[in-house]
Parts: structure tokens; C-alpha cells; sequence
């Protein structure tokens, strides 16, 4: 869609406004960088951003070992690192850890697969709208968790039952989130696409997906965050591997630093996600920016 | 009839809207000739938007018909291009392929559209900013790549709504100079709102003045001033006596609309 020579040009020039607008905000303090909307040098960031996890794991050190909470309710960092370790150690942690990212990923693929066209029609055809959107309304409010048993019911407690939970868990929400990004889409510019030739069966495909699509790779970031809180539940209940199991037979066994290896594991994973996400976006939808 | 231009019989327009109907249009009749340059003049809210969405075919007319060319007009075409007053730029093209979009749209070469859209580009005076995403541009270049894209695809009509309304006094004047000097180079039937009295003179055939609500074509004014015509004409004689009698009869429109909100009050 983009040329080669106008990608890069276009993303040497953003850089150029953004260092800029860094270079204006390098000037002023730490404190006078909190304007509205403003952006502030990468150097801050990075450092703002290991200041909260320092932060985070300083209190965490305290509390156990200043304040001194029984590391059964609370395991010091040096105790989990150590949980943690042994976990890696054994392969079976890692299989488990493989195991869960599978389930998600397989569980998320079918959902937005099925889920984005589907928003697409919902969000650009009132008929389609009218049709399905209020069942997806519906459907969004049935509690994924609360259908582990009748999945296990219905089909068993192997693999297609945890990724019928994950699609259950995400597809409806992602359906409405994806036809409120088309919505978005300014009606203007589907005008202005029929001034200059467009049919209206390729409206979808010429102007309103390209123009939405930033948008709703925002959507499919932050249900695939959902889709991770359901594995975890899914696996909790009649699993016999997964990041989930691991933390119910560690509650079995009153290890509670196993507990928050786990719990921290899932954190590291989806915050990797979530900068894979960014830097995705940033490459992609460079064009998205409003600069002025 | 008219066998050649656009032809606009008998268009009304009633919206219809939870706090009653508007009436926006009221038995607009008005012939435009190919290669002619009309604009449409009147204050905020008489429906010059509404007349012109109708010709472009986005809006349906409650009664009246078009003809362009002798034939009917329904629904939008490639025939007219549309440039609107809020920036309507494909954002996630460069500046070259959103002047390529409407030629793409009738499978015309690569090669032949990217010298089709370098040629416009040389036109407006963005040579240099083809690889650039519209999210970088100035207002004014933003409205240039609008206008490029739309001659780019060789409509019959070019119709322009407010298309400098959100631009600065000197980049506008510039910018009226690039469009009569585009026009003159690649002639088309033009329509074109504005509600600045000055540019609606300084760049059309006829000025269209348009009454309040419910909007009707009030009067039409020939302007006699000879092309081509650069921003000095702005001071002539002639050029003001037009603008005088411009004001006079938006005024008059003008001061009924406000009559009818003192007396309804
Ligand atoms: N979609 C709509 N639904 C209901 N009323 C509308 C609609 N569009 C326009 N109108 C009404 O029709 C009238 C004419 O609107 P229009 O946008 O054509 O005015 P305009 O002359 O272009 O004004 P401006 O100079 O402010 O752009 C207005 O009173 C407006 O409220
Ligand atoms: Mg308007």
C-alpha cells in the first residue's frame, strides 16, 4: 500500500518532529516535562519506567524482609528468585509455560479471526448490525469462567475446552470493540472515496479496514490481555499443565513463592507483549500520529 | 435543457429531524456551463453544503432533478470530484498515492497514474513532499493534495466546499491565485462555496448569492472582470463595486435572519 521510498521518508521525518519535540522538552526538568498530551525523550522514559519496577521491588523487599511478613503469606524476592530458579531447572515449569502460551495464542487467533470480519460487517452494514449486535451484547455479559463446567461437560477437559473458553472469553468483546473502531472512520472520507471512483462493495476494503486498522490492532491488544486472565482461570480448573496448574498445585503444597513465580511469569510475558504490540504499531501505523 | 453543463431543476431539500423539519433548500434553479467557474455565496446555514452535496450525488434531493450533460444525475461518480472543507486526506498514503487513488480506482497504469500525479503535484507546488504521510502536512498543503486529487482524476465538474475556510488570510490569497492559475491550465466547470465575499468575486464567472433559510438562489451576479486575473484586481474599481453590491444583498439576507429571531423571540 506504502511505497518503499515514501515509508522511509515518512519515518525519517516523524522521528525528526518527534526528536525535536525532545530535544524542546529536554530543556526543561523532569517535573515541567508533565504537560498535557506532551511527549518527553526516551532517556525518560526508560528511566521512569525502571524508577516504578525499583520502586515496586523495593517495597517488596521491605515488606519481607524489614517489616518481616511470614513468607508464607508474603515471599521475599530472594525466595521467589530462588522458586524460580528450581522451577526453570525442571523442564516441566517451561513445557508449562509453552503449554499456556499455546492455549492463548491458539484460543486469541480463532476468536480475532473470526471476530474481526465480523465487527467489520457490524460496524460498516446497519442489516448486519441489527442483527448480530445485540447478541453479541448478550453473549459478552455470559461469564467465560462461570462455562468451565459446561465445557468440561460438553467436551472434556483436553485443549478444545480451554480454547473454547478463551474464544468465548474474547470474541464478542473483540466483535463490538472492532465495529466501534469502524465506526470511527469518518464519513467524509468514504464521501470523498466515492467522489473519486470507489464502489461502494469496496469502500470496506479501500478505505474503511486501512483507516480502521491501527484502531483495531489497539482492540485485539487489550483482549488478548483478557484472553490471559481466562486461560489462568481455565487452567485452574482441570488442567493438568499450564502456568494455572502450576500455581493450583503450588497452592496445594503451600508454596507460596511458586505462587508468585508464576504470577510474575504471566506479568513478564504479557508486558513482552504488550511492547511487541507498541513497537508493531509504531512501525505500521507511523502514519496514524496527528502531529499537529 | 442544456445539452452540455449541469443542469439544476427545481431542488428542494427537506431534513428531517427530531425537532421538526428544516427546510433547507427552496426551489433552486440554476445552469453552470462546462468549463465555468460559479461561486455560491451566503451565510452560514442557507444550505450552500446541502446543494452541493446534492450535485455531488452524497445527499438525495427531496424534489427536483439534476442533469449534467443532458442525463440525470443519482448517486456520486468519478465525474465529480468533491473537495470538502474538513481534511479528507487518506492518511495512510503518501501525498503521491492519494493523488493516484481515483486513477488507480479506473485501472489505469502504474506508470502512467505516477506521471498523471507528478504532474498535479508540480501544479499545486508540493514537488518535494510525494513520499510524505498527510499527517505532516500543513493545513494548506493538506487542502493542495486535496485539490490535486481531485483534478488528478479529470472530473467534469470539480466542486470545492469552503475549501480555504480553515486557511489564514495570506495563504488563502495565495492559495485563490494557484487554483484560478490550475483552472486556466486544465479548464472544467467549477462550483464552489464559500462565504468569503472577496474570494467568491475575485475567482468566479458568476456569483451565486443564496437567501436565509429555506435557501433560495437570490441573485446572480456576472462578473465582468477580465482573466486572467492576479490579486491586484482585488483594488479595482470594478472589483469593489461587485463586492459592494455582494455585501448589500448578504446583508439584507442577513438582517431578515436576524428580524425573524427578534420577533419569533
Ligand atoms: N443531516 C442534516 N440533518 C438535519 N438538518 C441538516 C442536515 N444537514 C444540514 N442541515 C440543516 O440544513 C441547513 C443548511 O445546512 P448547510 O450545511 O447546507 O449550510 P451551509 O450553507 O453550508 O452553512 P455553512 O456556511 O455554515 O457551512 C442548516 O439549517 C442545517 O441545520
Ligand atoms: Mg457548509
Amino acid at each position: 500500500m506504502v511505497n518503499v521510498n515514501g515509508k522511509i521518508s515518512c519515518a525519517i521525518q516523524e522521528n525528526l518532529i518527534l526528536e525535536n519535540r525532545g530535544k524542546k522538552h529536554w530543556r526543561y526538568s523532569l517535573l515541567q516535562a508533565f504537560i498535557p498530551m506532551g511527549r518527553i525523550p526516551k532517556t525518560y522514559t526508560i528511566l521512569l519506567a525502571t524508577a516504578a519496577f525499583v520502586g515496586i521491588l523495593g517495597l517488596w523487599f521491605s515488606l519481607t524482609l524489614l517489616v518481616g511478613i511470614d513468607a508464607f503469606f508474603l515471599p521475599s524476592p530472594v525466595a521467589t528468585l530462588d522458586a524460580a530458579r528450581i522451577l526453570l531447572s525442571d523442564g516441566e515449569f517451561v513445557l508449562g509455560v509453552q503449554m499456556t502460551v499455546f492455549r492463548v495464542m491458539m484460543g486469541f487467533s480463532i476468536a480475532a479471526a473470526v471476530a474481526v470480519p465480523m465487527g467489520l460487517l457490524i460496524g460498516t452494514y446497519a442489516p448486519a448490525s441489527a442483527m448480530l449486535e445485540y447478541v453479541f451484547s448478550f453473549v459478552r455479559y455470559l461469564p467465560a469462567s462461570a462455562f468451565i463446567p459446561l465445557f468440561i461437560l460438553w467436551i472434556g477437559i483436553d485443549e478444545p475446552e480451554k480454547i473454547a473458553v478463551i474464544i468465548l472469553g474474547s470474541l464478542p468483546q473483540l466483535v463490538l470493540m472492532v465495529a466501534t473502531n469502524v465506526r470511527n472512520v469518518p464519513m467524509s472520507m468514504i464521501e470523498v472515496s466515492y467522489t473519486l471512483g470507489t464502489s461502494k462493495a469496496d469502500v470496506l476494503w479501500k478505505i474503511i479496514l486501512p483507516k480502521a486498522l491501527p484502531d483495531i490492532v489497539d482492540s485485539l491488544r487489550t483482549v488478548l490481555g483478557w484472553a490471559w486472565t481466562y486461560i489462568i482461570v481455565a487452567e485452574l480448573v482441570g488442567a493438568s499443565s499450564g502456568i494455572g496448574y502450576m500455581i493450583i498445585q503450588s497452592q496445594r503444597m503451600m508454596n507460596t513463592s511458586r505462587i508468585f513465580v508464576g504470577i510474575l511469569t504471566i506479568g513478564l510475558i504479557g508486558m513482552i507483549i504488550d511492547i511487541a504490540f507498541k513497537v508493531l504499531h509504531d512501525y505500521f501505523f507511523y502514519w496514524n500520529k496527528e502531529v499537529r | 435543457m442544456i445539452e452540455t453543463g449541469l443542469d439544476i431543476q427545481g431542488v428542494n431539500k427537506i431534513y428531517q429531524s427530531k425537532n421538526g423539519n428544516v427546510f433547507a433548500l427552496d426551489q433552486i434553479n440554476l445552469q453552470v456551463h462546462s468549463k465555468e467557474f460559479v461561486s455560491l455565496l451566503g451565510t452560514s446555514g442557507c444550505g450552500k453544503s446541502t446543494l452541493l452535496r446534492i450535485i455531488c450525488g452524497l445527499e438525495e434531493a427531496t424534489s427536483g432533478t439534476i442533469y449534467h450533460k443532458g442525463r440525470q444525475l443519482q448517486g456520486p461518480g468519478p465525474d465529480r470530484g468533491m473537495v470538502f472543507q474538513a481534511y479528507t486526506l487518506f492518511p495512510w498514503m503518501t501525498v503521491s498515492e492519494n493523488i493516484q487513488f481515483g486513477l488507480k480506482q479506473k485501472h489505469i497504469a502504474k506508470k502512467e497514474a505516477k506521471e498523471i500525479a507528478e504532474h498535479y503535484i508540480e501544479l499545486v507546488g508540493l514537488q518535494g513532499f510525494e513520499g510524505q504521510c498527510p499527517n505532516s502536512l500543513s493545513g494548506g498543503m493538506k487542502q493542495r493534495v486535496a485539490i490535486a486529487r481531485a483534478l488528478a482524476n479529470d472530473p467534469d465538474i470539480l466542486l470545492l466546499d469552503e475549501p480555504f475556510g480553515a486557511l489564514d488570510m495570506q495563504t488563502r490569497g495565495v492559495m485563490q491565485e494557484l487554483l484560478l492559475n490550475v483552472w486556466q491550465k486544465s479548464p472544467k466547470m467549477i462550483v464552489m462555496v464559500t462565504h468569503d465575499i472577496e474570494e467568491a468575486i475575485f475567482l468566479a464567472d458568476r456569483v451565486a448569492i443564496m437567501s436565509a433559510r429555506p435557501g433560495r438562489i437570490k441573485e446572480i451576479l456576472d462578473i465582468a472582470i477580465e482573466r486572467p486575473r492576479d490579486y491586484r484586481v482585488k483594488t479595482s474599481q470594478q472589483f469593489v463595486e461587485y463586492k459592494e453590491r455582494a455585501t448589500e444583498i448578504i446583508r439584507e439576507e442577513s438582517m431578515k435572519l436576524l428580524q425573524t429571531k427578534i420577533l419569533s423571540a
